[in-house]
């Protein structure tokens, strides 16, 4: 399930008008291919985070952001919603993927019946619209969301903050039941946190908060993950496991992937694209994987001042270069 | 985990026997003297108390601490602020200012007073909410300012009202109602309350999962499919439903919305259901309390927010100094 993003300028309205020329973020093209993992990186202030919630149309924007389904469709105009929505119907299949993995989804026969109901809950997500003009509801199942600080006012054990991910599946009055606390418990197995269920939200520490909020998003399992700066907060063992965890989900379920790094290290060793952004422009687009040492030290360099890559053991290594004292 | 449901269920069932001790109790006590003995041998005038006056009173006593319990559980999670209550946008100083608007300018009956009361919490809540909606697309924050600015027009209104009543009789009884009372409280004004706070309640109870969405950041709600101002509005407008119901007979009843929730919370350190719940029970004992005190205590009646304040104030403190943690 990629993502086309084209001439896509966001910000905040002025004296009741968007204008998309002086946009904090301007004119931004891309597209993500689905399986991978992309990061935004850039320096503070310079749009990560308003790009990020343009997408999701919680801020004024203008310009295309697609869902596609189809991976040929990447490198094309955008499609028609008619074409789309009968790739949607052919291509159901691919949607949710028939192996269950081994850390979220635990149990087959739980796995078959919850993917049944929610296969017949869900209109399918939504390939070939524009994400912002989608209804709350179908936005949550197209996309899952994670913002820089995410705060929950009251006290409340960490099982119902992960069961909150189910919200865009359940019907108004219907209970989370006992497939998706299963589910749940899974998920926060997967991200390290098992035995931590009915611990109080609000007692938990910044980092344990973040993995919890990890496992509400790999519960709502939506096609598209936005995150923005989910490792803020975690140790170098939980930033690991994070980005582990986040691979492995996007491989397996062929999701799309787009995570705002600070670690500039981190994004070049786990991420196949890096997506450079100065001052609310997109400066370039490096992929570490098969990028010469060259290419992405200079391109890195345009982005923060004098650095140099070099590859070892298959991994990649970021290092700034500074007159000898 | 089984810790905290046993916690949960033995909080419950103290506080559901409390107040149920407490309705069996204030059914005995007032003026005229009952007795299970003196209804069970058939007396006539004790039965006609007790139907008439005695049961239509407790039960509402009961039914407004629950309701207001209720009601002040969803502002603190709405407001996302422990100190948040139905008073925060307008409810009470509302329905006060169209009690006395009744009592002064149609020098109405108690029927004509609660309608009057119960139109204007329902319309000060309203012009709070399409303020917000004007001013600031319903952010939480433009939603306090608007409360806080309906509330003023409220409160000047009604000192406009108190300013030009008569002395003796109208500023008189504008001042007991804004206290609270149970005393008038008859088995033909029974129904709206009732109605109003039982539906107000069922639609709260069942919309307890999209009201802990409300508790996210906004934009994190959102984008968890929740309809934020549309939930918001919903919310408010249930709560308030109920507090105006119950406030528009009996007038404005302080501190009950403020104190069972928190109270509730501090003792379970949790917002699910059964929090709801054990909030609406904290309300209930405090007001059957409250108002056993207000009619046994003098010869006149006690307007029931003095013994309320008393008994909660002390209540409140203690668990806070022995609750320990904040839940903010």
């Amino acid at each position: 399930m990629g993502l086309i993003v084209k001439h896509f300028s966001a910000g905040y309205e002025k004296r009741g008008a968007f204008d998309a020329g002086n946009a904090i973020v301007r004119n931004i093209s891309f597209s993500l291919q689905p399986g991978t993992i992309t990061a935004l990186a850039g320096s503070n202030g310079c749009g990560k985070t308003t790009l990020l919630k343009g997408l999701c149309g919680l801020i004024p924007a203008s310009g295309t952001c697609i869902l596609v389904n189809d991976e040929n469709s990447l490198s094309d105009e955008p499609q028609t919603p008619a074409h789309s929505q009968t790739q949607t119907h052919i291509n159901d299949g691919i949607l949710r993927p028939k192996q269950t993995t081994q850390s979220v989804h635990s149990n087959h026969a739980f796995q078959n019946a919850f993917e049944k109901k929610q296969r017949a809950d869900a209109a399918m997500p939504p390939y070939g619209s524009d994400l912002r003009t989608l209804s709350p509801r179908r936005l949550a199942r197209a996309v899952s969301y994670i913002p820089q600080r995410s705060g929950i006012a009251v006290p409340l054990p960490v099982i119902d903050v992960v069961l909150m991910g189910f919200e865009p599946v359940l019907h108004l009055l219907e209970q989370p039941g006992k497939l998706h606390r299963e589910q749940a418990r899974a998920a926060l197995a997967a991200v390290g946190m098992a035995g931590y269920e009915n611990h109080s939200f609000q007692t938990l520490s910044e980092g344990q908060k973040q993995l919890c909020i990890l496992a509400r998003t790999l519960v709502q399992d939506a096609p598209l993950l936005l995150l923005d700066e989910p490792d803020s907060a975690l140790d170098f063992t939980n930033r690991h496991l994070l980005l582990d965890t986040l691979r492995r989900t996007v491989a397996e379920r062929q999701r799309t992937c787009l995570l705002v790094l600070h670690d500039l290290n981190l994004a070049l060793d786990c991420c196949d694209q890096l997506l450079l952004m100065e001052s609310g422009q997109l400066t370039g687009i490096v992929h570490p994987r098969s990028d010469s040492e060259e290419t992405l030290s200079s391109s890195l360099s345009v982005l923060c001042g004098p650095v140099r890559v070099f590859r070892r053991d298959g991994h990649c290594f970021l290092y700034q270069i500074k007159p000898c004292p | 985990m089984t810790n905290q449901r046993k916690k949960t269920a033995l909080l419950l069932t103290a506080a559901l026997l409390f107040t149920g001790a407490a309705f069996f109790v204030s059914l005995c006590t007032g003026r005229y003297p009952l007795t299970i003995r003196l209804l069970l041998s058939g007396n006539e005038n004790a039965w006609r108390v007790f139907r008439t006056l005695r049961l239509p009173r407790t039960f509402l006593a009961m039914l407004a601490g629950f309701a207001l319990g209720i009601a002040g559980f969803v502002f603190q999670i709405v407001f996302k602020n422990p100190l948040a209550s139905p008073d925060i946008i307008g409810v009470s100083s509302g329905a006060c200012a169209g009690a006395a608007a009744a009592i002064l300018l149609l020098h109405a009956s108690a029927p004509a007073i609660t309608a009057c009361s119960f139109a204007g919490g329902l319309a000060a809540v309203c012009l709070a909410l399409g303020l917000a909606r004007a001013a600031g697309r319903g952010r939480l924050s433009s939603l306090v300012l608007s409360g806080i600015v309906v509330n003023a027009f409220a409160q000047s209104a009604l000192m406009i009202f108190k300013y030009l009543a008569d002395p003796e009789k109208e500023l008189a009884s504008i001042e007991y109602w804004t206290m609270g009372s149970f005393s008038g409280v008859t088995a033909s004004r029974l129904p709206s309350a009732c109605i109003a706070a039982a539906a107000g309640i069922l639609a709260l109870f069942l919309l307890h999962r999209q009201l802990l969405l409300l508790s996210l950041d906004e934009d994190e709600a959102r984008m968890l499919g929740a309809p934020v101002a549309l939930l918001r509005a919903a919310a408010l407008g249930l709560a308030t439903l109920i507090t105006a119901g119950i406030v528009s007979v009996t007038g404005v009843i302080s501190f009950a919305g403020l104190l069972a929730p928190h109270g509730a919370r501090i003792l379970l350190r949790d917002s699910r259901r059964p929090t709801m719940v054990l909030s609406g029970l904290l309300g209930s004992g405090l007001v059957l309390t409250a108002d056993m005190i207000a009619r046994s205590v003098s010869a006149g009646e006690l307007p029931v927010s003095i013994p309320i304040s008393l008994l909660g104030a002390p209540f409140l403190l203690w668990l806070v100094l022995k609750g320990g943690r904040k839940w903010d």
